[in-house]
């Protein structure tokens, strides 16, 4: 579904900064990845080239046989099928919670009023926000606007599903509801890449963990593989740090 | 402890009404002495005059086209019909009115009154208020657009764009508005309508639309320096979310990042509309009869300047003030949702 072959990232801001380091991988469909590594390790930047927000310097992505890289992909049609929600929701503050959901619907989609309205409420009904649906982003909760982000990315009908972090932002006792909300969607099948801290999703959820240093993949593999025994020193020593 | 606290309260609501004293006797000295000095110098205020200048009433005369003889006088209702019989035939002409001043049998030449009426007419302060009002909402609306549009190419990575409206930006805000009207009229409105009359075109620009586009062009860079701001200030993410769900840039500036800029910019957006107006004022050295133009036309015949610049300066402030009121209801409005 994802091939990712070779890309690397260098930024300049104000020295050089090596954020991908030729980086292959491939995500099947159905397949959720979990990445994880310390802060500046490149993830962040990996998810954001899946969906063209970063541009790499070299490589190729193709989702679904598509070379996203290729200037004369049509990246807009590329990114209705690539959903993503950020670690600082993002959500529009001047639009209540229903309009966040029908807007791309109906701008990018050019779906119906009706059948934009019908769809934002059955997301927003499967995140549990139904009845917040014509209040404004402020008067929500950080853990209920980021299900709400949940629901404005999946009422596009993406393939694929990317998480930028998306419970760092959250209260402790908030990340549970976003990340039920996540499980049932890998449950159902859902191709996801998620980029997080939380081990015990990674854990539970993930079909494959990888975990980068320094803009690249130092070491991959099931969580069984990944949380009993790693085969490298610096992942040993990662999740020394963390666990 | 108590009384101590009600002590410096009532200090505190003393020395409040003091200052508030002295603040409405230095207003009324202001009045006063103005009032002393004119009459120093034997100046008459006469108030009553000012108002014939908003609204009049003018005696309108029906006058009489042939030469000939009155051969009817009718009236019907509140109108009066006057039947002029002359060699080349019969004419009749009616008044709103019952005052017919002539009579059955009367000799008449051309050019003779036949009936008066009186009418309510808008007075020239009106007309120039009105001229005033027009000039800054057309000037308004294309500020916003040209400055919108300068906004965007300014933060745009195009060359061509940018350095357009860089260009833009800085020679209108670096020479004065005055040499900016006077560029648009005498030199591109000579040339524009030179060249229109030249194609054989036949019509001419008149003058209010080269003060109109003065106006707006002015206004119209400092709109695209806030808007640039406003959008700048605006978090990167909501960029990124609305590009994330497959908007293009115009969808994504037209739904989410314009919006919120604009609604951030509303006060110092305000400010520019009420200097906007101001400066219309300008408008008078190319021959648009606005408000300080009218004010001074009116000066010149009546000879009352105290009472009439006065009176101008009222009516620009309840234009300003009226703006700032709707401005402050809308920010209210949109602060409520």
């Amino acid at each position: 579904m994802i091939d990712i072959r070779n890309i690397s990232k260098t930024f300049i801001v104000p020295h050089e900064v090596r954020a991908l380091v030729n980086v292959s991988n491939t995500v099947e469909a159905g397949e959720v990845v979990v990445v994880i590594g310390p802060s500046g390790s490149g993830k962040s930047t990996f998810i954001r080239c899946l969906n063209h927000l970063e541009v790499p310097d070299e490589g190729h992505i193709y989702i679904e046989g598509v070379d996203i890289l290729d200037p004369k992909t049509d990246i807009n049609m590329i990114r209705t099928e690539v959903g993503m929600v950020f670690q600082s929701f993002n959500l529009f503050p001047h639009k209540s919670v229903l309009e966040n959901v029908t807007l791309a619907q109906r701008v990018v989609r050019k779906r119906a009023k009706d059948a934009a309205h019908d769809r934002a409420m059955v997301l927003l009904e499967k995140v549990g926000i139904q009845d917040k649906a014509n209040v404004y982003p402020d008067q929500l909760s950080g853990g209920q606007q980021q299900r709400v982000a949940i629901a404005r990315a999946l009422a596009m009908d993406p393939k694929v599903m990317l998480f930028d972090e998306p419970t760092s932002a959250l209260d402790p006792e908030m990340i549970g509801e976003v990340l039920d909300v996540m499980k049932t969607m890998a449950k159902e099948g859902m191709t996801m890449v998620v980029v997080t801290h939380e081990m015990g999703f990674a854990r539970e959820v993930a079909d494959r963990v990888i975990f980068m240093d320094h803009g690249a993949i130092v070491e991959e593999g099931t969580p069984e593989h990944f949380f009993k025994n790693p085969n490298h020193d610096r992942t040993r020593l990662f999740l020394s740090q963390i666990l | 402890m108590n009384s101590a606290l009600s002590l410096r309260k009532s200090r505190q609501k003393r020395s409040y009404f003091i200052w508030a004293t002295v603040f409405f006797l230095f207003l009324g000295a202001c009045i006063v002495g103005l009032y002393y000095a004119a009459a120093q110098i034997d100046y008459v205020w006469r108030w009553y005059r000012i108002p014939r200048y908003f609204y009049y009433q003018e005696e309108v005369e029906i006058k009489s086209g042939i030469d000939g003889e009155v051969a009817a006088v009718s009236f019907d209702g509140e109108n009066v019909a006057v039947t002029v019989a002359g060699d080349g035939g019969d004419e009749t002409y009616t008044a709103p009115t019952r005052n017919a001043v002539v009579s059955e049998g009367d000799m008449i030449f051309v050019g003779d009154t036949l009936a008066s009426y009186p009418q309510w007419r808008v007075g020239i302060l009106l007309l120039g208020l009105w001229i005033t009002i027009k000039v800054s909402i057309i000037a308004i609306f294309f500020g916003i657009l040209i400055g919108i549009f300068a906004g965007l190419a300014r933060i745009s990575h195009n060359p061509a764009l940018k350095w357009s409206a860089v260009t833009y930006i800085e020679l209108i805000r670096g020479s004065p508005l005055l040499v900016q009207i006077f560029i648009w009229y005498f030199v591109l409105g000579t040339l524009v309508n030179t060249l229109l009359i030249k194609q054989g075109v036949g019509v001419t620009i008149p003058p209010l639309w080269f003060g109109v586009a003065a106006l707006a062009f002015f206004t119209g860079a400092y709109v695209a320096e806030m808007v640039r701001a406003g959008i700048q200030s605006i978090h990167r993410g909501q960029t990124e979310a609305a590009r994330s769900l497959g908007m293009n840039y115009v969808q994504t500036m037209v739904h989410i990042i314009l919006p919120q800029a604009m609604r951030r910019i509303m006060p110092p957006l305000a400010g520019q509309f009420i200097s906007l107006i101001k400066d219309s004022s300008l408008l008078g050295i190319i021959a648009i009869r606005e408000l300080t133009k009218a004010t001074r036309e009116v000066v010149t015949t009546s000879l009352q300047p105290f009472e009439l610049w006065f009176v101008c300066a009222l009516l620009y402030l309840i234009l300003t003030f009226s703006l700032s009121m709707w401005v402050q209801y809308l920010e209210r409005r949109t602060l409520a949702q």
